[in-house]
């Protein structure tokens, strides 16, 4: 009953490559199944391309429209290239947090090196951005205006910091938010058990409290399923118009 | 032109008008119709990340520079108060762009 079991990698299919271990595990196999969800999704839905959208084609359009009016709205007209990518970034966080409620499945984001993999791109492309956009006058982002000279030494540090934080503070609060929910829904399940093993008939009818509350937590974890996309997506998006309009 | 006529076209240039600011700022971007959560768990999560973050990040360099140049432990010990240094100016500009409070911080 250990409740971070939920998390174990399992190759399924294992491929070795000289010394490296490239296996096809179920994180990977549930990736696959996140994208597959996503083109499926898209791809069958705009199908008809109907001037009157019916069910599929409104889920498509609607989450295609939010998309697009969150990049405007915090990034400006000029990010609009980049709508694909923050698109993309979003369907397959959202479909990867979502499956993970699924019982039996596996949460992919709630591995730090998925989101850290992540995050890390986000911040590669924001960063290219920058460059092609400003060249070196990108740096300018290191040294805020109006500050004095003298406090360079200590403010460029620091802003350095701030800037390769961006990444880690993106992966660490989704795949925080997303073990942390699963492991507390494992935790409050296994009461359950422990109860009804522990205590027997009086323990069945206690163990009704930790299922009440597990229901609550399934409802909260859905919240912070959806939640920990947009955010994710929200930043990725503010960090694009810092590095497009260079403040 | 009857008053009520060019009372109504008057309103209604204005609501063309306020429509047209309106798309104007959706399109410069300077409207936000959507922000981070503001509930109070949320605001703590973000501040929690935010400052183990800087931290782990200033570390981090530390022991990349000491890595380079092989000067632990030196390196990791001045990245670190760096680090910590960001990590609270961080948590003080998260705060001062909550709003709400005559003291906040301006917007960077």
């Amino acid at each position: 009953m250990d409740p971070l079991h939920q998390f174990n990698i399992v190759p399924i299919i294992p491929i070795f490559i000289g010394t490296g271990n490239v296996s096809f595990t179920n994180s990977a196999l549930f990736m696959m199944i996140a994208v597959g969800i996503a083109v499926f999704l898209m791809v069958f839905g705009m199908r008809k391309r109907a001037l009157v959208p019916g069910r599929w084609q409104s889920v498509a359009e609607l989450l295609y429209e939010f998309i697009v009016k969150l990049v405007r709205t915090n990034a400006g007209i000029d990010a609009r290239p980049f709508v694909p990518f923050v698109f993309t970034l979003f369907m397959f966080l959202l479909l990867g947090n979502l499956l993970g409620m699924v019982p039996y499945s596996f949460t992919f984001t709630s591995h730090i090196i998925v989101t850290f993999a992540m995050g890390v791109t986000v911040i590669t492309v924001v960063t290219i951005v920058g460059l092609v956009k400003h060249g070196f006058h990108f740096f300018s982002l290191f040294m805020p205006h109006g500050a004095p000279l003298l406090l360079a030494p200590l403010i460029i540090p620091l802003e350095i910091i701030s800037y390769f934080m961006r990444p880690v503070s993106l992966s660490v609060r989704l795949f925080a938010n997303m073990m942390a929910g699963h492991t507390m829904l494992k935790v409050f399940a296994s009461f359950v058990i422990m109860l009804g093993a522990g205590l027997g008939g009086v323990g069945y009818v206690v163990g009704i409290l930790p299922i009440m509350i597990n229901v609550a937590l399934v409802a909260f974890e859905f919240l912070v399923a959806i939640i920990q996309a947009f955010v994710f997506t929200l930043l990725t998006t503010i960090y694009l118009r810092d590095a497009i309009e260079l403040h | 032109m009857d008053e009520g006529k060019f009372s109504s076209t008057l309103g209604d240039l204005e609501s063309r008008l306020s429509d047209a600011q309106k798309r104007e700022d959706v399109r410069k971007g300077t409207n936000q119709f959507y922000s981070m959560p503001t509930g109070a768990l949320a605001i703590a999560f973000r501040i929690g990340v935010e400052m183990v973050s800087a931290l782990l990040v200033g570390v981090g360099l530390g022991l990349l520079i000491d890595h380079v140049l092989g000067s632990a432990p030196l390196g990791m010990i001045i990245m670190f108060f760096f680090g910590a240094a960001a990590a609270l100016r961080n948590v003080y500009r998260t705060v001062g762009s909550l709003g709400g409070s005559s003291t906040a911080a301006p917007k960077e």
